[in-house]
């Protein structure tokens, strides 16, 4: 557990009447190095994972041919969006 | 009253919420607590733009004293709340379990401020926080010991990812969810705590991830937490009202005293100590109480009380606690997590068929059960369980009987240095006993709790 100085100073909590003491609930979170590295790779294989998940899910619609279905398939991602990592 | 402060430096996020469609869409569907604004007038410190008041949950509980499928329910909501924002341009900053509380059967998502704007590329900095909070303690309690959910009373900020991962079983490694989330993000958090503080910085600056990435990423962390799954084993599940000493007439005689005692109070809050799967609970609702929790030490307990309330809400909130070790308070200067004690006291607390197993399971005197409950209520309600009752005799059989005192006399005069006796009636069929005591304390009298 690690409790680092806050990174963007900006909440607080504020108790009134109940606590007689404020206490500050300054927004930071210390999202640990590793954890964003190690979200990259992740991310660039389930994100690829995601985006074939939905195309097949419009494909499925498309064949038991329910336009329904396919109406109401989100789309999957476009425009270049591609992962890095 | 609880207020929050919205300081200059959150007020475009906080415009953003507002004005996008977002904060409306998450209220309305239930999933974020509303809020008004006040007055400016209210600040706390200087810097202010927005003074929140929000709606109050009735009572603050902690996830480890949740049932699995409420943890379990917090982290889809939680997920779901950071999708929700993603589609508004937004991300949760944040995805702490103590951002989400517990009402009529569902996960609420109560920190107004945890949203923040999304920008393009960057990854999303609660990961760990989410994986510690809830992926580790559910992948423990399902696939170690459900006991383990405990953890998260010991580690604030969620359970140390290196620690589930060398606690799991290596078949854990075949399913893709807890490979990535907890084994290799474990792995890679060790990778990388070594670096130098510069190159951390750089390599944290670097690290991009799409937006079909986060997607992705909030895709393969719901079907990891769904894919987990708890049921007690052995033969308690289902069965609790089969193996008790009432007959069945006698049960729904009980039920009928206890709701025309509750009804005599009228209670705003009930806590119903080892309240089992939640049915007195849910009596004391019906008998006009407002608000109702259920304590029980039985995990499988809670956790059916949990989707009985899921399924069909009545307002009863089940939390798992030991009432010999009730929780304490917690994190720094013991000011984070309140005790149990400090977020009462209940206008009525029940403690029906439970003294016996605290004096005699559990060697408590009668006079400190009388004083913790005097803590705790402003009023009780007790069910007296007398030593010619076969649970109790059940419970004197593995030992030497040293409970002089264990008896209706002995406890009546426990009870009145601490309270008034209202009301006694027995129950008609059994030798038990229903005890109403008003507190002779003023415990929190005429304040608002609820």
């Amino acid at each position: 557990m690690k409790r680092e100085k806050p990174i963007l100073p900006c909440l607080l909590l504020v108790l009134v009447a109940q606590l007689a003491f404020v206490r500050d609930a300054q927004a930071y979170l210390d999202p640990g190095t590793g954890s964003l590295i190690i979200q990259t790779i992740i991310a660039a294989f389930v994100g690829t994972a995601f985006t074939a998940k939905l195309y097949w899910r419009r494909i499925k619609a498309y064949l038991s041919r329910d336009k329904n279905a396919v109406a109401s398939t989100p789309t999957p991602p476009q425009e270049g969006d591609t992962d890095r990592g | 009253m609880l207020y929050r402060q919205v300081n200059e430096g959150c007020r475009a996020a906080y415009e953003h919420l507002m004005q996008s469609g977002l904060y409306a869409s998450l209220t309305a569907s239930g999933a974020l607590v509303a809020h008004e604004e006040a007055s400016l007038d209210l600040a706390a410190a200087p810097g202010a733009c927005r003074i929140l008041r929000p709606t109050r949950i009735p009572f603050v509980s902690y996830p480890y004293e949740w049932a699995f499928s409420a943890l379990q329910d917090a982290a889809l909501l939680t997920l779901d709340v950071h999708r929700q924002a993603l589609e508004h341009g937004m991300v949760l900053k944040d995805a702490s379990a103590y951002n989400v509380q517990l009402l009529r059967g569902r996960p609420v998502f109560i920190d107004t401020l945890s949203f923040d704007f999304y920008r393009e590329g960057e990854p999303w900095v609660a990961y760990r926080q989410f994986c510690q909070h809830f992926l580790a303690p559910l992948a423990l309690m399902a696939h170690v010991d459900e006991r383990l959910g405990r953890l998260l009373r010991e580690f604030i900020d969620g359970v140390p990812l290196d620690l589930a991962s060398r606690l799991l079983p290596a078949r854990t490694r075949l399913q893709f969810g807890l490979l990535t989330h907890l084994h290799l993000h474990a792995k890679g958090q060790a990778r990388h705590a070594d670096a130098s503080a510069e190159v951390r910085a750089q390599r944290a600056a670097s690290a991009k991830v799409s937006r079909t990435g986060m997607l992705g990423m909030i895709d393969s962390l719901a079907g990891a937490v769904r894919k987990l799954s708890w049921a007690p084993t052995g033969t308690e599940w289902g069965e609790y009202y089969s193996d008790t000493n009432y007959s069945d007439e006698a049960a729904s005689r009980k039920q009928d005293l206890v709701g025309r005692l509750v009804a005599r109070i009228k209670p705003a809050t009930v806590w119903d100590l080892g309240g089992n799967t939640g049915v007195f609970a849910r009596c004391a609702l019906a008998a006009g109480a407002g608000f109702a929790l259920s304590f029980d030490v039985d995990a499988a307990a809670v956790e059916k009380a949990w989707l009985t309330e899921r399924k069909q809400p009545h307002g009863v909130t089940p939390l798992l606690l030991d009432l010999t070790n009730p929780s304490p308070a917690l994190g720094w200067a013991h000011q984070e997590r309140q005790s149990l004690a400090a977020r009462g006291p209940a206008d009525l607390v029940m403690a029906l068929a439970l003294v016996h197993h605290l004096a005699i399971s559990n060697n408590v005197p009668l006079p400190r059960v009388a004083d913790y409950l005097a803590e705790l209520g402003r009023h009780v309600l007790i069910e007296f369980v007398p030593k010619s009752d076969s649970q109790v005799r059940r419970l004197l059989a593995a030992r030497e009987d040293v409970f002089p005192d264990y008896t209706e006399a002995g406890f009546r005069a426990a009870f009145a240095r601490r309270f008034d006796l209202v009301e006694s009636a027995p129950i008609e069929g059994s030798e038990r006993v229903l005890l109403l005591y008003s507190n002779k304390s003023a415990v929190g009298r005429g304040e608002q709790h609820g």
